[in-house]
């Protein structure tokens, strides 16, 4: 018996040290080993890809059908893990690419709508996979980049060399004969800073200043900044996850916003009158986010009013401060300072959502939540039961919840129960605003 | 040479000859693709299980669990109550011929979620739950995705904890096994690794692949480790390794991913040949998913895009997988 006990503690101490691993494997920061991608000898697409498109390369390891919930580097939920009324299963902070194979009709106000899929997100195309091209729109929003050319690669560089110095600076090597540059040791997502005379990757093997998104466009004008914890595909049903955004516009770095911007061009501040963003907060807002926790709740502090459905950008790129930041377990919940900015992605997430133009939450109802007879916050859906305060059926309220299931209600908030939020909560956008 | 195994091609069928390599003497030929009456079920990653005793196959598509026979035609299908229970991730037929599904249930109000393993009878009549029971405190949060029925024990996999659990028939948990053991404690691809395969012999070894590894592993019953493989794009390499099974004698199938291939090798591990990269068209497999050894050696396999359930016979001079 004490054999077995030893046994089992041997195990559980085991299993404690892998609970602490960083996931960075294979891709490790630059160029992965090149039979996991490429056939030499049974390609199935150009350029010897072992599948029939660059996104579909990619989908083989990042989609794995059978998985039960968050697992590990998967991105996309299979079709055969969420039928009718089940969501996708994946909750990293760029988001399940599934919900956009997620159609759904219902009655708003008496007038059958349909919420179609396509709107969730990024449409790569993934023909093996089941993604094609946006059926809505024939180029980018707010740029010119053709939607049939959407591809996974068209934001993350597989071959990527761009790279995070130790000094912090990023440099994106011209591959040229007769030059020399730091090797890349690991990945650059995870608060990795390498020691003088070598590098890490940059986060997300994101496009850097030599890369094009897609034929024909411009490079981008270098990287953003972010750092991400190593379990960051996880529920957060009790604790968020919290991915350290960053800010800088020199040393190689540039804005989320410049970033996104080389497709999404009009949709930026330079283009027109729309959300600012690459600006500070200011004193106003970074208060209002500081002490808004949800609407009628002003009593959040610059110690806990984090919120990942709104992250902000800080203004560093220093990844170590970034690295600080970066957790799961919500140890780091602070608040931002009147120069930390907002971003492209403190609305929307870059994969895709249960929402909208990818949105983080619904931003087409004045309520994420309403209430049960008892007046605590509840989602309504189609299988809800109970009604509001007002006696209406909550399953009747599909202005709030657009066709989904309460499973979906709670995947599309990351499997936050509706208490986190208030009884009729108003968007989100109040988090900065707080005009609710 | 005698061919203990050599099942009478049904339909459209082609011999697909081995490579160079003498010991290649392992037959492999195109039988069909899993249909019903409106002609081939046009499948996309599915959840497979081969029940041997009875000779027909199981297939869990979401919500929706169908049967087939041995000739590869439907037969009977029921509803897995997805919403309630969550999607099937996988299933096994007893020898009684109930079935057990392994699926996630969503947290309700009264009750948290966790892993769901559900009792049907051969009818798909719900007869209740099989509770894994007695789960050490520290892996209490264990959610597995993968379930295998061997030897009279239940193995439990979570493949993105590379964990697994053997358990009696009736669920009571006897051990736990850490299948990152098999891997150095520096190897970098510990970080973030996760099962593609897993499949437990009637011995009670362990086969299991890790992608990110590029290589397959058999873990004895004794805790000893052997890996086999390698990257690369040639006959007998790794791409991204995914399904593995491993026959009664021992010898072990490799599903590639990336190679849209399956290798076997022997009992010692050695590569002996491969098929589904090329071929007649019917041949060819798309990215082989779950994999299933039936009865009589047939050997079942799941794809993408579509392509449905791909039924090969597998033979070989001493009925190496059977």
């Amino acid at each position: 018996m004490k054999t077995i006990r030893f046994a089992l503690m041997l195990t559980v101490a085991a299993l404690a040290v892998i609970g602490l691993s960083p996931a960075y494997a294979f891709h490790s920061g630059g160029v992965a080993e090149c039979t996991g991608c490429h056939s030499m000898h049974a390609p199935a697409s150009h350029p010897l890809l072992a599948k029939g498109d660059p996104s579909s390369t990619c989908l083989n390891c990042h989609e794995h059908a059978g998985d039960t919930g968050p697992s590990s580097y998967h991105i996309s939920t299979a079709p055969v893990d969420m039928p009718n009324g089940i969501a996708p299963k994946q909750r990293t902070p760029g988001g399940d690419f599934g919900w956009v194979k997620k159609t759904y009709g219902y009655l708003l106000r008496g007038t059958a709508t349909t919420d179609p899929g396509q709107s969730h997100g990024h449409n790569i195309v993934a023909v093996d996979f089941g993604y094609v091209a946006d059926p809505d729109n024939t180029t980018a929003p707010g740029g010119t980049m053709t939607s049939t050319d959407l591809a996974c690669t068209s934001c993350h560089d597989p071959h990527s060399s761009t790279r995070r110095l130790s000094d912090g600076t990023i440099v994106s090597p011209t591959k040229a004969q007769g030059t020399q540059y730091a090797p890349i040791m690991g990945a650059g997502s995870y608060g990795l800073v390498p020691p003088a005379g070598l590098a890490a990757g940059v986060y997300r093997i994101l496009g850097g200043s030599t890369y094009t998104p897609f034929t024909g466009g411009t490079n981008f004008p270098g990287v953003p900044s972010a750092v991400t914890p190593a379990t960051y595909n996880k529920s957060e049903a009790v604790n968020q996850v919290r991915t350290a955004y960053g800010y800088s516009a020199t040393g190689g770095y540039t804005s989320w916003g410049q970033w996104c911007a080389t497709c999404h061009g009009d949709m930026h501040t330079n283009s027109g009158y729309v959300h600012p963003v690459e600006q500070g907060l200011g004193a106003t807002i970074a208060g209002n986010y500081n002490a808004y926790l949800k609407t009628g709740d002003l009593t959040g502090t610059t110690a806990n009013s984090f919120n990942s459905l709104v992250p902000f950008a800080e203004n560093t790129s220093d990844i170590a401060t970034l690295a600080g930041h970066a957790q799961n377990n919500d140890s780091q919940l602070g608040g931002p300072t009147a120069n930390d900015g907002v971003m492209c992605l403190s609305c929307h997430r870059a994969h895709a959502s249960a929402w909208t133009f990818s949105l983080r939450w619904n931003g087409e109802n004045e309520f994420l939540t309403l209430a049960n007879t008892a007046g605590v916050s509840v989602y309504p859906s189609y299988d809800a039961v109970g009604n509001t305060p007002d006696g209406k059926t909550l399953l009747s309220q599909n202005q709030v919840f657009k066709g989904y299931s309460q499973a979906e209600m709670l995947a599309a908030y990351y499997d936050r129960p509706a208490t986190k939020f208030a009884p009729y909560q108003r968007q989100l956008c109040n988090k900065c605003h707080i005009q609710d | 040479m005698r061919f203990r195994v050599l099942l009478p091609a049904l339909g459209f069928s082609a011999l697909i000859t081995g490579f160079a390599d003498p010991r290649a003497q392992i037959q492999v030929e195109y039988l069909y693709r899993l249909s019903n009456f409106s002609g081939i079920v046009p499948y996309s990653d599915v959840q497979l299980h081969a029940d041997r005793f009875h000779d027909e196959v199981y297939v869990g598509e979401g919500d929706v669990l169908r049967v087939f026979n041995a000739t590869g035609m439907e037969i009977y299908e029921f509803t897995h109550d997805a919403m309630r229970l969550g999607t099937v991730a996988d299933l096994v037929a007893l020898e009684s011929g109930d079935i057990l599904v392994l699926s996630y249930r969503l947290a309700s109000p009264d009750r948290p979620g966790g892993a769901q393993i559900t009792h049907y009878n051969y009818r798909g009549d719900e007869q209740g739950e099989l509770v894994l029971s007695g789960l050490p405190p520290e892996i209490q949060d264990f959610v597995p995705n993968r379930m295998i029925f061997r030897g009279g024990k239940l193995y439990f996999a979570s493949t993105s904890r590379c964990l697994v659990v053997v358990a009696s028939v009736d669920g009571a948990f006897e051990r736990a096994i850490d299948l990152l053991d098999a891997v150095p404690k520096d190897d970098k691809a510990r970080d973030g690794a996760e099962l593609g395969g897993i499949d437990v012999d009637g011995a009670g070894s362990i086969y299991f692949t890790i992608p990110t590894e590029f290589r397959s592993f058999r873990r004895l019953s004794d805790g000893s480790v052997q890996s086999f493989g390698k990257p690369g794009s040639a006959p007998g390499t790794f791409g991204i390794v995914g399904s593995i099974l491993a026959d009664d004698k021992g010898d072990v199938l490799v599903a590639d991913r990336a190679r849209n291939a399956v290798l076997i090798f022997d009992a010692n591990l050695r590569f002996l040949r491969e098929f589904g990269p090329t071929g007649h068209k019917q041949e060819v497999l798309n990215r082989p998913g779950a994999m299933a050894l039936g009865a009589g050696g047939k050997l079942y396999v799941s794809q993408l895009g579509f392509r449905g359930v791909s039924v090969f016979s597998i033979a070989s001079p001493d009925a190496a997988v059977h």
